[in-house]
């Protein structure tokens, strides 16, 4: 009942204050009527009478704010006027209004889009139950590396004795993973992962219909298949689909479940279906230096991480006890799941973060020097209203309204630009960002941005309100307008103003030229190949037709001759993973002399099938021997070709050719050829290249094209297109990049952060450009009468010009110190991600100041030339 | 002679206003003027600040206002007790008894 009447009250305040003053008006004259009667009554003069009514009475106007004052709802009164007004201001000043809400919006949505990032991708759990729990397994070599995939028997080691671990599971990712799937409506492509049966267990998802596989099932042969949500759904999204029969390049699988809707593999990516893997056979059983399975571990909830650490340790040194000829020099490692997944891309995304928190902060300098200018022109005014009776405080609260508003406004301007932001950034990160496809937007983004927004509020619109709590106000009255200095105090705190914005965008500025500089080296590093003129493009031999490895060496052999014939066609050849895209089927090989002798044990290299004219087709060089020719059939003795490195590290001092590799079967070398990087930093490992002809009943290889051709891209798909359906009709093209995409792909990350730290660096320049542009023509409109006098008296145009141009260049000089200081002593975070340079890098050093200064020095000229175009009469005669 | 007039303690004119208002309603000139005769003339009100008091009251819910035509046939606002207000003077009462109470207790020990 009570909160009835006070919300009447409130609302009647707010809302129909017209008939509320009404009444209280008629009240108060009634009030004073009847006491003027009574005075009269009692035998005063009407004017007597009148006179002491309202001495009883009390100010009429005080009264009447009193009784408004009770209505409870004031502060709520006030704030709608002050909004009101704010409104009113804003409008009236249209182009800095528009300013102030851009400069806002920039910074706020810069910062927003790149924590959209970071959050999705850092900040939020894996969407698993107690995902902390989940830890990658790798092993790791000596010499070889760290990272290296887990081998069959290793993970059977871990799944049967490793301690501290409540379940285990392997997934074989390390495989072409794309199918056709048919038997259910119209053909298609999906992805399919073999994985153990423990993987439910692990990630603590199971089938929502049906059921998981079980331990009897891990083998290739059992043909079962649970189906992800999303193929359910696009196959009938009925429950009939269970023991359905679907068939995968031809063979038949049982569908024996469905997992949840929302479920996403980590590891294994966009997964259409799971299938178990293969644990029985050789292969996973005895063949430890074949590290093909990605394993993930769910630690028991009494577990620490370094506890289970220390487990793994052990049993890696017991397994190198028991068989040293394959575990010598290997251990392994742990990570917690989703440092994994993010990776370095948390180093990146901090950086970012900060870069943009730093193009806020110049934002928010810039709009709080619009508002200094701005109540120095309103000072006058507002000396007026605080002459008249408005409090300090009022007046205070009235700019900070004006300020959130103008903040609202950018921040909801600022959302908007991250959205699109992240919208146009995203698909350009894809090879950059980690768990890019989770990024989303959603209420704590909202949140963030709503708090950077007020934090902006509290940077630029607090020192600017605060200036006025003790502005010599008497003075400003005093002072006429066009001598009026708006006071040294302001001034000095646009200066102060100007002087950190040029430091914060030195910050920038090198940060990026770092980046830059880094970007520079690496497109320079020597990959080993001339990627100029090469396609790539893949064809999956897929069902009955190819199980017969003989099909599959003759389709690759009659394709490429078919693209060979084309004029224009200089090379054409074939690999099982393409340079510059990473380590790939990392094995342990055993090294033998020609006559046999053990020469090294359990060495690593990454192995390549390779088929036609592979190395021509990227023009690496054969450095010794020869290359694999049509002799090198399938009956013929097994050869292989190695690099350079492998070469060196292995047969130091004897030539390699006729040496020979086991692993156990055993190829002979027949050639040496020069290194090729495996990353966009020139990394280089041992490698060991095996023809097809002999290599190609391991397992269905997919094997990517590669044609060096003065073909356009666009004909040359077609032609190939073209032979291909002259092959087999039912064949297609996958995946088309070129050469040069796919070395660019291989340095996408530190083109990704390049390219946004420059964009912020950009900003950063043009609103510090702006800052000097605005605190120099201000001091000269200041300084104007004093130049006509000047001029007048006969200095000349040049001096006063450098007049002007000195008091800027403190400014801009002290600024572009400071940030040099701070870039020393912040450049040593980038390091990490710098190649080819260092995190002081004299060049980036002396280049960003002088270019810095350059630009400071043309927002400095334009006021400090009208300083000498003011008319000395024109000035003077003002007075 | 002259009349000693006080200021009101603070804080009872709210207690005072209640009070007059329990009897019948009136307009804010008639509780001025009750106040200033039942009183003995001792308490002279400032008259304007009954009304924010009205207002501060009416807003808790312990008076209400209605317009109603004076005897002389005047528009004026009418204040009225509610039954929360009602309920609200007999505790005030009661504070104000317990605390005079204590003051005079107080004031005889001083003897």
């Amino acid at each position: 009942m009570r909160w009835m009447v006070y919300a009447v009250e409130a609302f009647n305040a707010l809302f129909r204050r017209g008939r509320v003053e009404a009444e209280l008006e008629e009240e108060v004259r009634f009030h004073l009527e009847m006491e003027i009667e009574k005075n009269l009554r009692a035998g005063m003069t009407p004017e007597e009478a009148r006179r002491v009514a309202l001495l009883r009475f009390g100010g009429v106007e005080q009264v009447k704010e009193e009784v408004r004052e009770e209505s409870g709802v004031r502060w709520l009164e006030d704030m709608l006027m002050d909004l009101r007004y704010a409104a009113r201001q804003l409008r009236r000043n249209p182009a800095f209004t528009a300013v102030a809400v851009l400069t806002l919006a920039l910074g706020i949505g810069a910062n927003t889009a790149v924590f959209s990032v970071l959050h999705s991708v850092i900040l939020s759990p894996l969407g698993y139950h107690e995902p902390g729990r989940l830890v990658r397994i790798y092993q790791s070599h000596r010499t070889y590396g760290t990272d290296v995939w887990v081998s069959g028997p290793a993970f059977l080691d871990y799944r049967e004795q490793l301690e501290g671990v409540e379940s285990v599971t392997a997934m074989y990712n390390y495989r072409e993973m794309g199918f056709t799937l048919t038997g259910a409506g119209s053909a298609r492509r999906v992805t399919m992962l073999p994985v153990s049966s423990d993987f439910f267990d692990v990630y603590r998802v199971h089938p929502v219909i049906g059921r998981p596989f079980v331990r009897d099932e891990e083998r290739g042969s059992a043909r079962i298949a649970v189906l992800s949500h999303r193929l359910w759904q696009a196959i009938s999204g009925d429950a009939g689909v269970l023991g359905q029969r679907l068939e995968l390049d031809g063979d038949p699988y049982e569908v024996i479940g469905v997992m949840p809707a929302g479920f996403v593999d980590v590891v294994g990516g966009d997964v259409d279906l799971w299938v178990p893997l293969e644990l029985q056979d050789e292969n996973a059983r005895e063949n430890r230096g074949n590290h093909y399975l990605s394993v993930v571990a769910r630690l028991r909830p009494d577990v620490t991480l370094g506890q289970a650490r220390s487990r793994l340790a052990s049993l890696a040194t017991s397994q190198a006890e028991l068989y040293p000829n394959q575990h010598e020099d290997w251990s392994a490692e742990m990570v917690p799941l989703r440092d994994d997944l993010v990776g370095a891309s948390r180093t990146m995304l901090f950086v970012l973060l900060g870069a943009s928190g730093l193009v806020l902060l110049i934002a928010c300098v810039n709009v709080a020097s619009l508002f200094l200018s701005r109540n120095v022109a309103r000072e006058r005014e507002l000396a007026v209203r605080a002459a008249i009776g408005a409090g300090r405080f009022r007046l205070t609260r009235q700019l900070v309204t004006e300020s959130i508003v103008i903040a609202l406004i950018g921040g909801a301007a600022g959302l908007a630009l991250a959205h699109w932001g992240v919208g146009v950034l995203l698909p350009l990160s894809s090879d950059a960002v980690p768990r890019a496809r989770e990024v989303s937007f959603d209420a704590t983004l909202f949140v963030f941005a709503l708090g950077v927004t007020l934090f902006t509020v509290v940077i630029f619109g607090l020192a600017p309100a605060l200036q006025f709590v003790s502005p010599e106000l008497d003075r400003s009255l005093r002072e006429d307008s066009r001598t009026g200095t708006g006071g040294a105090r302001s001034r000095r705190v646009r200066d102060v103003l100007v002087t950190s914005q040029v430091a914060l965008a030195i910050l920038l500025l090198i940060g990026a030229g770092l980046l830059m500089r880094s970007l520079l080296s690496l497109q320079a590093v020597d990959l080993g190949i001339s990627p100029r003129d090469a396609m790539t493009f893949q064809v999956h031999l897929g069902g009955p037709r190819y199980a017969d490895p003989a099909a599959r060496i003759a389709f690759h052999r009659e394709y490429q001759d078919r693209l060979r014939a084309y004029s224009g066609v200089r090379a054409v050849g074939a690999v099982s993973k393409l340079p510059v895209s990473d380590q790939y089927n990392s094995w342990t090989f055993t090294y033998l002399s020609a006559s046999g002798e053990v020469m090294r044990h359990g060495g690593g290299a990454d192995f390549r099938v390779i088929e036609g004219d592979f190395f021509e087709a990227l023009n690496i060089e054969l450095l010794a021997g020869r290359r694999f020719g049509p002799s090198d059939h399938a009956d013929a003795p097994q050869v292989a070709i190695v690099n350079q490195s492998l070469a060196r590290r292995y047969y130091e001092g004897r030539d390699p050719l006729g040496q020979r590799i086991a692993d156990p079967s055993v190829w002979t070398i027949v050639g040496v050829v020069a290194d090729v990087a495996h990353d966009g930093r020139g990394s280089v490992t041992g490698k060991v290249y095996l023809p097809h002809a002999q290599f190609g009943d391991d397992r269905n290889w997919a094997l990517t094209q590669i044609v060096a051709t003065t073909i356009p891209r666009r004909d040359l798909l077609e032609i190939a297109r073209q032979e291909l359906r002259a092959i087999d009709p039912q064949l297609v093209i996958h995946n088309p990049r070129s050469m040069r995409e796919v070395t660019g792909s291989a340095i996408a990350q530190e083109r990704f952060v390049f390219l946004l730290l420059a964009i912020f660096a950009a900003v950063a320049l043009s609103l510090a450009a702006v800052g000097i542009y605005g605190v120099m023509a201000y001091n000269v409109g200041r300084r104007t009468r004093e130049f006509g006098i000047r001029l007048a008296l006969g200095a000349s145009p040049l001096a006063v010009r450098r007049s002007v141009l000195r008091q800027g260049s403190a400014i801009v000089g002290i600024g572009i110190l400071g940030g040099l200081v701070g870039a020393f002593l912040l450049s040593r975070l980038l390091r990490s991600m710098l190649f080819g340079v260092g995190a002081t890098d004299p060049l980036t050093f002396v280049l960003v100041p002088l270019a810095l200064a350059s630009v400071a020095l043309l927002a400095g000229y334009l006021p400090a030339r009208r300083a000498t175009k003011v008319d000395p009469l024109r000035v003077l005669r003002q007075e | 002679m002259t009349i000693v007039r006080s200021e009101l303690l603070q804080g009872t004119l709210d207690m005072l206003v209640l009070k007059i208002l329990s009897l019948e309603p009136l307009h804010g000139w008639g509780v001025s003027e009750r106040i200033q005769q039942m009183s003995g003339e001792v308490f002279q009100v400032n008259q304007g600040s009954l009304y924010p008091a009205l207002r501060r009251l009416k807003r808790r819910g312990w008076i209400t206002s209605e317009w109603r035509v004076t005897e002389n046939n005047r528009r004026a606002r009418y204040y009225a007790l509610t039954a929360a207000g009602r309920k609200r003077l007999a505790e005030e009462r009661q504070a104000w008894a317990r605390s005079s109470a204590a003051i005079e207790q107080i004031l005889q020990a001083a003897h």
